[in-house]
């Protein structure tokens, strides 16, 4: 690292949406878009952008990319200011941008696309094809790649010229596990030589395994950021401990401890408790010699790490939300279930 | 504005537009048109109608030009109509515009790879088709009106694949893309003399006889509004008196300088604010 930040501060952008009358075809007005957005993040760092559908992740991305105008606001990067990215294009040498969901088609091959950006970069493509795993791929049409074929495309086409800032836009989307996990792994290495990212995913479990920080993003504004402790701790979601034990009932004893969030009794009981001041060592040892006095063996005791759609659902006030967010998790479980019967 | 990198990114371009799809339609619809009119227009032996003079190979090259107009610019159409739409749909656009290239170089890049895949081969069976007709008539077409046929015709598409590219930057789906793309092809292709009528009538101007010479000079007038007639109008320089329409010099050459600029320029600043 080299001690470097990348600094947003106060982006602001509203969308137009056109409103065509017969009067005015080319009418617009306001629409939704994202408001006063500033956090800082050390160089080096993987930042999770996490947000419900329609909260401003890619409008963000758009911006820091200069896709877009900001109405207001600016990006520092390593001491230089860029209030203008779109119109400074030099500046965008530094950022690496793949978008979400890009539907590469035509007789053209990668080797070609990417030959192609490298001359707007002015850079070689180098290894990149190998990188990211499109070397057996590479001089096939567009047409004849799938979806994660041309997924590994656009990651490649972001990292064209080895940009020190990297913009993800759903990385993981259309990824099989196995390249899902090559790609994490690509972008821990990468991070280690001093490459910002910043990544925007609803896959959460993806995104928790490597992000070090997070910006939760609702209805265009930053509701939190920071480090994954320090936004759990400011959610007050360090504060749950996982107990599972067998023999009894423990839902008396445990109610005196804390709040009980969550009970199951199959095999055994688990008790997810929750307690405002947190807990201690001796509080702990308290619990486990009360539960053995009461003729109850608890074999497991543990403090709960809230996961990301856990901390994105405390920091919006909304289930559903987290629900949505977590829809794509749940797919696979539900055909699971489907084939057990 | 880096020259060497708009023009490197053109011809990557071109070269990927000249294996395509859309070539291998395109080439033997141009070697039928351009070189079939141009044998066929010089035949002595072949019969015209009264009306239609061609005596001299600049004027079989003039009457080729009608051909070009049909098949030439239906190729811009083909090349142009998603040329920035269909990147846009896809999200590649998004990948393009993000790079550090100014917007104005992206957006000349790409008008001047359209214009060329369609330009080069054109100009080069015109050539072919200057050679067709000496071997008709045994006449070479003097250096000067060869000039001036091949200039106005890569101007003519020029100001089509500016015209496609930014119908095309305009369209936010297939759908409006090709409705835009073919409907300014119509427009001057197809519907330019019912235009000319329209304003001629609203305008009081005799317009029942197309061929009267008030109605001629009234339509040369008109032809300064479109690409087709203001390419014609130059070609008419080189005719005998009799067959041109006489409109000035002065005018014609104003028009063939704002039909290269404006439409670049509006392309340029459309290209320059155009989102993802």
């Amino acid at each position: 690292m080299d001690g470097a930040q990348l600094r947003v501060d106060g982006l602001s952008y509203r969308h137009r949406i056109a409103t065509p009358r017969l009067s005015n075809p080319w009418a617009t007005k306001l629409g939704p878009g994202i408001h006063n957005i500033s956090f800082s993040i050390p160089s080096g760092s993987i930042v999770g952008l996490v947000g419900p559908n329609g909260a401003g992740k890619t409008t963000l991305l758009h911006l820091m990319c200069g896709l877009r105008p900001a109405d207001s606001g600016r990006v520092q990067f390593d001491n230089k200011e860029w209030k203008d990215l779109k119109n400074e294009h030099s500046a965008r040498r530094n950022i690496g941008f793949m978008p979400d969901n890009v539907r590469w088609q035509g007789t053209s091959t990668p080797a070609k696309i990417l030959h192609r950006l490298s001359l707007m970069r002015e850079a070689e493509v180098g290894d990149l094809i190998e990188l990211v795993g499109l070397k057996s791929r590479c001089n096939e049409s567009l047409d004849s790649l799938s979806a994660g074929m041309r997924q590994r495309l656009s990651l490649a086409a972001a990292m064209i010229g080895s940009p020190r800032i990297l913009l993800l836009d759903e990385p993981f989307t259309g990824l099989d596990p196995v390249a899902q996990k090559a790609l994490q792994k690509l972008m821990l290495q990468l991070s280690e030589r001093g490459t910002t990212i910043i990544v925007s995913s609803h896959l959460l479990l993806e995104l928790e395994a490597i992000v070090d920080r997070v910006v939760l993003l609702n209805q265009g504004q930053v509701i939190i950021d920071g480090e994954l402790n320090t936004v759990r701790k400011k959610l007050r979601l360090d504060r749950r401990l996982i107990i599972e034990g067998s023999n009894g009932d423990p839902n008396e004893l445990l109610s005196e401890f804390g709040e009980l969030i969550e009970y199951s009794a199959e095999d055994g009981w688990s008790a997810t408790l929750e307690r405002s001041e947190g807990w201690s060592i001796k509080m702990r040892e308290d619990l486990v010699k009360r539960l053995h006095k009461a003729g109850m063996t608890p074999y497991r005791i543990e403090a709960r790490l809230a996961d990301l759609a856990e901390m994105l659902s405390a920091a919006t006030g909304e289930d559903d939300i987290s629900l949505t967010v977590a829809e794509a998790m749940m797919v696979p479980l539900q055909r699971k279930e489907v084939e057990e019967e | 504005m880096n020259f060497h990198k708009v023009l490197a990114l053109a011809f990557d371009d071109l070269g990927q537009r000249t294996r395509s799809l859309r070539m291998l339609i395109l080439a033997p619809l141009l070697t039928l048109f351009i070189l079939g009119s141009c044998w066929g227009l010089s035949d002595p032996d072949a019969t015209l109608p009264s009306t239609i003079t061609a005596d001299t190979p600049y004027e079989v090259l003039f009457l080729a030009s009608l051909f070009i107009l049909l098949s030439a610019t239906l190729g811009v159409v083909l090349f142009g109509f998603d040329g920035i739409s269909k990147a846009r749909l896809s999200g590649t656009l998004a990948i393009e515009l993000s790079q550090p290239i100014e917007r104005k170089e992206l957006a000349l890049s790409m008008l001047i790879s359209t214009w060329l895949a369609v330009a080069l081969p054109t100009i080069i069976l015109s050539m072919i088709g200057i050679v067709l007709i000496r071997l008709q008539m045994g006449e070479w077409t003097s250096f000067a009106d060869a000039g001036l046929f091949l200039g106005a015709t890569a101007l003519l598409l020029f100001w089509y694949a500016v015209i496609q590219m930014y119908a095309s930057s305009l369209a936010r789906d297939m759908g409006s893309a090709i409705a835009l793309g073919i409907g300014a092809w119509l427009l001057f292709t197809m519907v330019w003399l019912l235009v000319t009528v329209l304003i001629a009538s609203a305008l009081g101007v005799e317009s029942n006889d197309t061929s009267s010479a008030v109605f001629e000079a009234f339509s040369a007038k008109v032809d300064l509004f479109s690409p087709n007639g203001v390419y014609h109008l130059l070609l008419e320089m080189r005719l005998a008196d009799d067959l041109s329409r006489n409109i000035s010099i002065l005018w014609v050459s104003l028009a063939t300088v704002l039909w290269t600029i404006l439409p670049l320029v509006a392309f340029i600043r459309r290209f320059e604010k155009i989102q993802p």
